[in-house]
């Protein structure tokens, strides 16, 4: 399937930053996006259209990291940095990444999905769709949201060093 | 105007307010330095609060290669199928040998009895077992081939 192939190779890089945000893991999220792109993979070979490919993908990949994050019950392995990536980062920039990862864990699994969704860049009305938050409410929310994960950065009970 | 509140803040840097109150907006801030002050900090936080979000995944990602499933569907039923046919299979066997031999004999002819299964049988996965032409062919001790016909 050529429209397929297409997509995959599109957005892979956007959907598996996205899991790996949500879940702290890059195993857990190369997992999950599989999965993500073996339902797409199925519905187009049904002959069904996606009509917006990249809002269905970032949808279903938090609802994915959503669900597994609510059957895990917690936030895994938040302090595993992507193994073989260590030496290419400054020291200074693995501990922001750590510290933010932890912050994110703190926040509830939509809250997360808010928070990622953002930082991509997203739009208010895809944060809705994707998280079930009202339209009307996803400032409030949002803004809510980043202020938590804010005072999360600057908890320094959880300082790491 | 009043002052803009906190939420309203947010929502009009992401450009998420109507046209309309935007506009508003934008002269409100032309002429109130605290809201303006304000608006500006809230920006500023916004972007480095997403640069931050964005840097827990940065690096280049390599994309795996895709392995498409097997299709599933017909050979699930075919299996299906097979076992259904198959255990017909042993009860009509079951039932040959209890018609041919009723009596003391059984179990020492039991030991010799064969079923020879065609292995190039053609299974067509769409038609009813009862259309798949399945042939036994028994063989008895004495050496005899009785074939039966599933219909
Ligand atoms: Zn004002």
């Amino acid at each position: 399937m050529k429209a397929f192939d297409q997509l995959y190779q599109k957005h892979y890089p956007t959907v598996f930053r996205v899991a790996v945000k949500m879940l702290g893991d890059s195993d857990e999220a190369a997992d999950v996006v599989q999965e993500v792109f073996l339902t797409l993979f199925q519905t187009m070979e049904k002959g069904m259209v996606v009509e917006y490919p990249l809002s269905w993908l970032y949808r279903t990949t938090l609802n994915k990291c959503i669900d597994k994050q609510k059957y895990n019950g917690r936030f895994q392995k938040l302090e595993t940095a992507p193994e073989g990536q260590v030496e290419f980062q400054s020291i200074e920039k693995q501990e922001t990444r750590i510290r933010v990862q932890r912050a994110l864990g703190k926040l509830k699994p939509v809250e997360r999905a808010l928070a990622v969704m953002y930082s991509e860049s997203l739009s208010y009305k895809e944060m809705a769709e994707a998280t079930g938050i009202r339209f009307s409410s996803v400032g409030k929310t949002l803004s809510r949201t980043l202020k938590k994960l804010e005072a999360e950065l600057k908890n320094k009970k959880y300082e790491l060093y | 105007m009043s002052c803009i509140d906190e939420d309203l803040i947010q929502q009009y840097i992401d450009e998420e307010v109507q046209a309309e109150e935007s506009e508003r907006i934008t002269r409100h801030l032309a002429v109130c330095p605290g809201c303006a002050k304000l608006v500006a900090e809230r920006r500023q936080w916004a972007l480095s609060m997403k640069r931050m979000i964005r840097e827990v995944a940065d690096e280049p990602v390599v994309v795996p290669p895709f392995v498409a499933p097997a299709k599933s569907v017909p050979l699930g039923s075919l299996r299906k199928r097979l076992v259904l046919a198959l255990s017909a299979a042993c009860l009509l066997a079951f039932f040959v040998l209890h018609w041919n031999h009723p009596s003391a004999e059984k179990s020492a002819i039991e030991d010799e009895l064969t079923i020879l299964q065609h292995s190039d049988w053609p299974v067509d996965a769409n038609q009813p077992f009862s259309q798949q032409g399945l042939q036994i062919n028994l063989i008895d001790p004495e050496g005899n081939v009785t074939g039966y016909v599933l219909e």
